[in-house]
């Protein structure tokens, strides 16, 4: 089953936001209990003065109820972690979280893990006396492996299990994170810079397709992260100009002294051609495209494009 | 009367010579005069914001004159006395074509027309090809029914066509590869019932023929209006008024839904230096039966052909789920596609256009299923 998630983390903050949402294909529980979702990655601190970072903070009006996540993708938790989690009191989630004192008469800390490292999970929340509730992925839902939610009918929704279809999760909401594979972060991002040449884009840099391609970019996380997360597009966007779209982007690094961030220029743009010289462009377009994904994916090139080294490329772990 | 109007006053007075002369002929004669023709509307959509400056405007009906309609013929713009009122002109197999070009509305632009609907339609289809910034106002079969309430409905043209989204094998027995039909006359509406209930799936309204009295009493001046769903309208009758009325009512609307797909629909993250938050929802496309080959499907809606002129990389992320990163290549906007067999989910960012939705919508009923809905995250139908 692990092999549905390529990354865990993503999947799950894109699955909660998802139900929060109502989205297609989801079941709408977790809407129609009226949670919304309300702060991705909020750094705040506990009534110790301690700092807590939850991946995703949601809340119910209707219920009066927050549940504050955190994703698991390994095997143990974090006891000074936790710890600080236990500290958070309501007042904390509505001066510094922002939320309404309707949204969180009662909250709970919600650990959310692989079903085959339930029991490994379990033992830090026990260990500290925790009353964290504790979600398990398996393969056809989410199931409540220990403690309860704060409010019944949200705990009754988990008993036996939230039947969700994985092989159907949302993916769109936040596209790429910086644990990403870079063809998926490729398959954002090219067409991101298909967009700026439909937009008769000259040029563009790599602090603008970071803000355009995922909301990540624009938080203040974890000292590195941002540099990780920019470094990774801009290694895509230097193998795509180095191979599928050397006729079509080129380094500009004349231009970086005024953007300050590494700029690509658009040496060929279709949107100048006529009709049909255009639309004949932009399909050879996707079909470089494809390549590309396709290279970076499984690290074999298409042969018409074995120009130079090919450093970046990943198997796939699917 | 002016051969050419100059203002909306010597427009109105124009069409509705025009149309009465038209509608003369056709009832006396059962045939058209040799110079007469019959009043055409275009509703176009350009890529400005509703509350553009009359510069912004005038500089896209520049881009619009600047576009080679063949290797050496283009349109000229001219104004007119009204400020929101251009004439649009051209000469193809030497008859001399003339547009007015209503801008009151920046971005919802309507055309009127006297020439024939040949010239004309080449000329539409090469403009709207040739400026990215202009499409047309793609009016889905629910919107034409709903239309056809608004007066006496006289007349109905189906037009399905699966071939340009072929997932299936049409040797099976219960396929139905193409199917249009015109019918004109008081019918109309009970041959649509039976067609939907028979073939549900393939029976897409494209045109809907209506007659509208500008009384509400259902007597006097009346429009005889043809509405296609590409946003091409044939009026006769005896008032341009009558015509103007039902194409003002009909372009409400359609721009209402527009701007109601734009604010509810539209991805937006806020900001702040330590949390993300975000607003907007998904659009969800419901097919009542599954779609069977995923693979296929997205190669045809995502090949940056017409009619969807949408660019998009389809990757298969799991077994039921394939993603699409697109690009609407009319108005240049990106949107975020999952297919799945049963649905697909639609996330327009902020500052994508509405007209993508719908022109999406409008051809995958035309060309896939009928039956397709497009629902809210309360499941609530859209259109």
């Amino acid at each position: 089953m692990d092999k549905l998630f390529s990354n865990f983390n993503l999947a799950m903050l894109n699955l909660w936001l998802g139900l929060c949402r109502g989205e297609t294909g989801l079941p709408r529980v977790i809407r129609d209990l009226g949670y919304r979702h309300k702060q991705v990655e909020l750094t705040f601190q506990n009534s110790a003065g301690k700092p807590v970072q939850p991946e995703l903070i949601i809340a119910t009006s209707h219920l009066g109820h927050a549940i504050m996540f955190e994703w698991k993708a390994g095997v143990n938790t974090d006891s000074d972690q936790l710890e600080r989690y236990a500290h958070v009191h309501r007042d904390d989630l509505i001066r510094q979280a922002n939320l309404q004192p309707a949204e969180c008469s009662t909250h709970d800390i919600c650990v959310v893990g692989l079903d085959e490292n339930a029991d490994r999970l379990a033992i830090g929340i026990k260990q500290g006396g925790y009353p964290f509730p504790l979600v398990a992925v398996e393969s056809d839902g989410l199931v409540l492996k220990l403690n309860h939610f704060a409010v019944k009918s949200l705990t009754d929704v988990f008993i036996p299990r939230l039947e969700i279809d994985f092989n159907m999760l949302p993916t769109s909401i936040i596209p790429f994170d910086h644990n990403s594979q870079y063809w998926e972060i490729a398959h954002t991002i090219i067409p991101q810079v298909i967009h700026y040449m439909a937009s008769a884009d000259s040029m563009f840099t790599i602090d603008h397709l970071g803000a355009d391609c995922t909301p990540l970019w624009h938080l203040s996380l974890s000292p590195g992260y941002r540099r990780t997360l920019s470094e990774r597009i801009k290694r895509v966007i230097e193998e795509a100009a180095a191979h599928e779209f050397k006729a079509y982007l080129r380094r500009d690094r004349n231009a970086e002294a005024r953007t300050h961030s590494p700029t690509w220029q658009i040496i060929y743009n279709p949107r100048k051609q006529v009709f049909d010289k255009r639309s004949a462009d932009y399909r050879r377009l996707k079909s470089l495209a494809e390549d590309f994904i396709e290279a970076l994916r499984t690290g074999k090139r298409n042969p018409d494009q074995l120009m130079f080294d090919f450093p970046y490329s990943e198997k796939n772990t699917d | 009367m002016p051969e050419i109007a100059r203002s909306r006053q010597e427009l109105a007075q124009l069409m509705d010579h025009v149309m009465n002369q038209t509608y003369s002929s056709l009832e006396e004669e059962q045939e058209l005069e040799q110079e007469t023709s019959l009043v055409k509307t275009y509703l176009l959509e350009a890529h400005l914001p509703e509350d553009a400056s009359p510069n912004d405007i005038r500089s896209m009906l520049q881009t619009v004159s600047e576009t080679y309609l063949t290797h050496k013929r283009k349109l000229i713009a001219d104004d007119t006395k009204d400020p929101t009122l251009y004439l649009l002109s051209t000469v193809v197999d030497r008859e001399r074509v003339i547009l007015y070009v209503d801008v009151s509305n920046p971005r919802f632009w309507i055309l009127h027309s006297v020439n024939k609907s040949t010239a004309l339609d080449w000329v539409l289809d090469r403009v709207t090809k040739e400026v990215d910034q202009l499409d047309r106002g793609w009016l889905w079969p629910e919107l034409l029914q709903e239309l056809s309430t608004k007066g006496s409905f006289r007349g109905l043209g189906l037009d399905y066509d699966r071939r340009i989204v072929p997932d299936i094998d049409f040797e099976s027995p219960e396929s139905v590869e193409y199917l249009k039909l015109q019918l004109w006359g008081m019918q109309a509406s009970k041959v649509l019932e039976v067609l939907q209930s028979s073939f549900p799936h393939a029976t897409t309204l494209a045109k809907v023929k209506v007659k509208y009295w500008l009384s509400q009493m259902g007597d006097g001046d009346f429009s005889l209006d043809d509405v296609k769903f590409d946003g091409k309208i044939t009026a006769r009758g005896t008032s341009f008024q009558s015509h103007l009325a039902l194409v003002s009512a009909l372009y409400r609307r359609y721009a209402d839904t527009i701007r109601r797909l734009e604010a509810d629909f539209s991805l937006k993250w806020d900001y702040n230096e330590n949390a993300l938050q975000l607003s907007g929802a998904a659009i969800g496309f419901r097919f009542p039966t599954p779609i069977q080959d995923l693979e296929r499907f997205c190669d045809h809606v995502f090949s940056s052909s017409l009619p969807f002129r949408l660019w998009g990389v389809p990757i298969r992320v799991t077994k039921s789920l394939i993603r699409v990163p697109a690009v609407d290549l009319h108005s240049s906007s990106r949107l975020d596609i999952e297919v799945c067999p049963e649905f697909m989910r639609l996330y327009l960012p902020e500052g994508a256009c509405g007209n993508t939705i719908v022109r999406l919508y409008t051809n995958l009923k035309h060309h896939y299923d009928s039956r397709l809905k497009a629902v809210t995250a309360d499941g609530q139908v859209i259109f």
